[in-house]
C-alpha cells in the first residue's frame, strides 16, 4: 500500500507538471501576443496651420501615422478635431467617442460635439454634457511649432 | 433510473475511469518499452498545444509568413519572476523539435512492436492502424516546414513535390494538387497549411482514436506469449504502468524543451526563389529518402521514388498478414528480426549518409530591428511577394498611393517598366550598387524638362563622367523619355 500511494503520488505529480507547464506557457505567450511592438519612434506631426484655427468653429481634419500591429505594418488615420482652449491653447480632441468610439462631429448652431450612434453630447472643450459617454473627448498631446500645430503619433 | 432486471445502472464517469485506469490489469513484467506509445500521445498533444498558439500569430501567406515568425521569435517577450525569456521563441522551438520527437518516437514505438511480435493476431488491425498514423505523422512533418517561408522550407518542399510529380501516371497531377499550381507559390504555403492544422489533424484523431480504443480492447501484449497462448494480466495498471509511462513522456517533453532551449527553432532567411547555389537538405527524417534519390541519380527514377519507399509501407501495412509465424518472442523468429534488423539499418545508415553529405550554402535571416529600437527598417520582404506599400508598389510599375499625380504615376511606372532601379533608387527602392546614381525624389540639378529629354537621348554627351545608357540602348521610345523628362523635372530639388 506504501509503494500504490508513493507511485499515485508521484503520476499525480508529473502530470500536474506537464499540464501545468504546458498551461503557464499557453498564458505567457497569449499574453505576451496581446501586445503591439513598439518598433518606431513617437514623432510630432504636422496637423495645421495656427492660422487656420478660426474663433468659434473648431477644425476638423486628420493625420496619419505607421504603427505595428504585431507582424503587420499599417498607415492609421486618426480623425480629430483642433480647438484652442480658455487660454487659447492649441487642443486636438480624437474624434473617438469615449463611450462606444462612434465619430463625434460638431454642431455649429448649439456648439457641441454629438455623437449620432448614442446621443453623448460634449461641450466645445470636450466635457460630457448628456448622454452614456463616461469621460471627456481625448485630448491627443500637441504643440505650437512656428506657424504649425503639430499632434504627437498615438 | 434502473435495469429492467431492478438493479441499479452500471456505467457513468465511475465505472469509466475504473475500466481504463484504476482497475484495469496488465501483463506482468511489462517495462518502460511498453510506455512509448503513451509517450508519443502526450508529445503529440504538446504539438497541438503549441501549434494552437502558434496559430495566434502566424499567417500562411508568402508576404507576412516570413514577418510573423520574425514577430514571433524575436518580439513575443515575457516577464516571469523578474526574467525577461523569449517565450514566443522557445514555443516556436518546442513545435519544432516535438516534431522531431514525435517521429523518433513514433519509430521506437514501431520497433518495439516489431520486435516484440506484438504486432500479431490479433492486432493485426491496431498495427495497420499505427502503420497509417505513422504516415501521417510524417505528412504533419512534411507539411509543417514550408509554413515557416525561409529558404529552406521553400527549397525542400519544392524538391519534395518535384519528388511526387515525379510518380508514375497520377505523379503531375497529385503534386499540381498538393501545390495548388504548377510551380510552388502563395496557393502551395496556404494549402499546406490548411494540411497542417485541419485535414491532417481531421485524418489523425478517428486513426488515434480507434488506435487507442483497440489497445484498450486488446491489452498489452504479455512478453513472449505464443499467438493463440491465453494472454495473463496479473499486474495492475495504475499507478506502476501510469507512472512509467508519465516517466517516459516527462523525459521526452525534457528533452524538447532542452533542445528548444538550448539550439532554439532555426530559421533561414526569407525565401527566395533565384538564389543560386543553395543546396536545401530536408529534415533529418526525410534524409534517407533524399540520399536514396541521389544513390540513384541518373537511373530509374522508380525505384527510389516509388518501388523502395513504397514497397516498404506495403510490406508494412500487410506485415501481419506475411508473417505468418506464431511465435512472438524474438529468438524463436530469427528471419524476421533479421529481416527488420537490415530495413532498420539501411535506413539509418542512408540518414547517417545524408547528414555527413557537406551542406550547401547557408542562408542567414537579415538583420532584425528590436522592440525598443528607434529607427526602423523594414523588414527585407521576399523578393517575389506582393509589393505591401505604397512605394514598391509604385516602383513595381503598379499604381500606388505615393504617385499621387498623374505624371508622378507615369514616372514610376516607367522606372519600373525601364528597370531604373537596377542603378537608382526610387523611394529608397533599389540596388544601391549603381555607384553614383542619385535617388530620383529630390535627384539633385536645376534642370527642366526639356534638359531632361535630351539629356535622356546620350547622358554620356551631357556628361561624361557618367555611366548610364543611351535612349537607344534602353529602347526608349520617344513618348516614354518625354513622359519620364516631365516626372524627371517635377521631382528635382530645386
Amino acid at each position: 500500500m506504501i509503494r500504490r500511494g508513493f507511485l499515485t503520488t508521484v503520476a499525480v505529480l508529473l502530470g500536474t507538471a506537464i499540464t501545468g507547464g504546458l498551461g503557464l506557457l499557453a498564458s505567457l505567450f497569449a499574453r505576451a501576443t496581446s501586445r503591439w511592438p513598439l518598433r518606431h519612434a513617437r514623432k510630432w506631426t504636422a496637423l495645421c496651420k495656427v492660422a487656420d484655427l478660426g474663433a468659434d468653429a473648431p477644425l476638423e481634419t486628420s493625420f496619419t501615422f505607421e504603427r505595428f500591429e504585431g507582424w503587420y505594418r499599417e498607415k492609421v488615420a486618426r480623425q480629430v478635431y483642433v480647438t484652442r482652449d480658455e487660454t487659447g491653447a492649441p487642443v486636438v480632441f480624437s474624434r473617438t467617442c469615449t463611450h462606444l468610439g462612434c465619430p463625434v462631429k460638431w454642431k455649429a448652431q448649439s456648439k457641441t460635439f454629438r455623437c449620432a450612434c448614442h446621443g453623448g453630447v460634449f461641450d466645445a472643450q470636450g466635457a460630457v454634457l448628456d448622454g452614456p459617454p463616461p469621460r471627456p473627448l481625448v485630448r491627443l498631446p500637441c504643440r505650437i511649432a512656428g506657424e504649425l500645430i503639430e499632434v504627437e503619433e498615438a | 433510473m434502473s435495469t429492467p432486471d431492478g438493479t441499479a445502472p452500471r456505467g457513468g464517469l465511475r465505472a469509466m475511469l475504473g475500466e481504463w485506469v484504476f482497475s484495469k490489469q496488465v501483463p506482468a513484467g511489462i517495462g518502460f518499452l511498453r510506455a512509448l506509445g503513451t509517450a508519443l500521445a502526450v508529445v503529440l498533444l504538446t504539438q497541438a498545444v503549441t501549434g494552437m498558439l502558434l496559430a495566434l500569430c502566424y499567417v500562411p501567406s508568402p508576404d507576412h509568413a516570413y514577418d510573423s515568425i520574425r514577430y514571433i521569435d524575436e518580439e513575443v517577450r515575457a516577464t516571469l519572476l523578474g526574467h525577461e525569456l523569449a517565450v514566443g521563441k522557445f514555443l516556436r522551438g518546442l513545435h519544432h523539435w516535438g516534431a522531431s520527437a514525435v517521429i523518433v518516437l513514433a519509430a521506437m514505438h514501431l520497433l518495439r512492436v516489431f520486435f516484440t511480435g506484438a504486432y500479431k493476431r490479433p492486432r493485426a488491425l491496431l498495427w495497420v492502424l499505427g502503420v497509417a498514423i505513422l504516415g501521417v505523422l510524417l505528412g504533419f512533418g512534411f507539411t509543417g516546414y514550408l509554413l515557416p517561408w525561409d529558404m529552406k522550407a521553400f527549397f525542400a518542399t519544392d524538391v519534395g513535390l518535384n519528388i511526387v510529380a515525379q510518380l508514375p501516371k497520377i505523379g503531375p497531377d497529385l503534386a499540381d494538387l498538393l501545390r495548388g499550381g504548377p510551380e510552388l507559390g502563395a496557393p502551395t504555403l496556404t494549402r499546406m497549411f490548411a494540411a497542417h492544422v485541419l485535414f491532417l489533424p481531421a485524418l489523425l484523431l478517428p486513426l488515434a482514436g480507434l488506435h487507442l480504443l483497440l489497445v484498450h480492447q486488446l491489452g498489452i501484449t504479455p512478453p513472449g506469449a505464443r499467438v493463440g497462448e491465453p494472454e495473463v494480466k496479473s499486474a495492475p495498471f495504475f499507478p506502476d504502468h501510469v507512472v512509467r509511462e508519465l516517466l517516459v513522456a516527462t523525459l521526452a517533453l525534457g528533452v524538447i524543451a532542452l533542445l528548444a532551449r538550448q539550439l532554439g527553432p532555426p530559421l533561414e532567411g526569407p525565401a527566395n526563389r533565384d538564389a543560386h547555389g543553395y543546396e536545401p537538405r530536408p529534415e533529418w527524417y526525410f534524409l534517407a529518402l533524399f540520399q536514396l534519390l541521389k544513390l540513384f541519380e541518373g537511373g530509374s527514377i522508380l525505384i527510389p521514388t516509388v518501388i523502395l519507399p513504397g514497397g516498404l509501407a506495403t510490406v508494412l501495412l500487410l506485415l501481419p498478414w506475411i508473417d505468418r509465424n506464431r511465435e512472438r518472442a524474438p529468438s524463436k523468429r530469427p528471419f524476421a528480426i533479421a529481416c527488420g534488423l537490415l530495413v532498420v539499418g539501411s535506413v539509418a545508415g542512408l540518414t547517417v549518409w545524408g547528414l555527413q553529405t557537406p551542406a550547401g550554402e547557408e542562408s542567414k535571416p537579415p538583420p532584425y530591428v528590436h522592440v525598443g529600437d528607434l529607427s526602423y527598417t523594414p523588414p527585407s520582404s521576399p523578393p517575389f511577394s506582393p509589393p505591401r506599400d505604397a512605394a514598391s508598389a509604385a516602383a513595381a510599375g503598379t499604381t500606388g498611393v505615393a504617385a499621387a499625380s498623374p505624371i508622378a504615376a507615369k514616372g514610376e511606372a516607367l522606372v519600373a517598366q525601364y528597370e531604373c532601379t537596377a542603378c537608382h533608387l526610387l523611394h529608397g527602392v533599389g540596388d544601391t550598387s549603381g555607384a553614383g546614381a542619385p535617388e530620383f525624389i529630390g535627384i539633385p540639378g536645376a534642370h527642366d524638362a526639356a534638359w531632361y529629354a535630351n539629356f535622356l537621348i546620350d547622358p554620356k554627351q551631357v556628361r561624361p563622367e557618367i555611366d548610364m545608357p543611351s535612349a537607344a540602348d534602353l529602347e526608349l521610345t520617344d513618348a516614354d523619355r518625354l513622359a519620364l523628362a516631365d516626372w524627371l523635372a517635377s521631382v528635382t530639388a530645386r
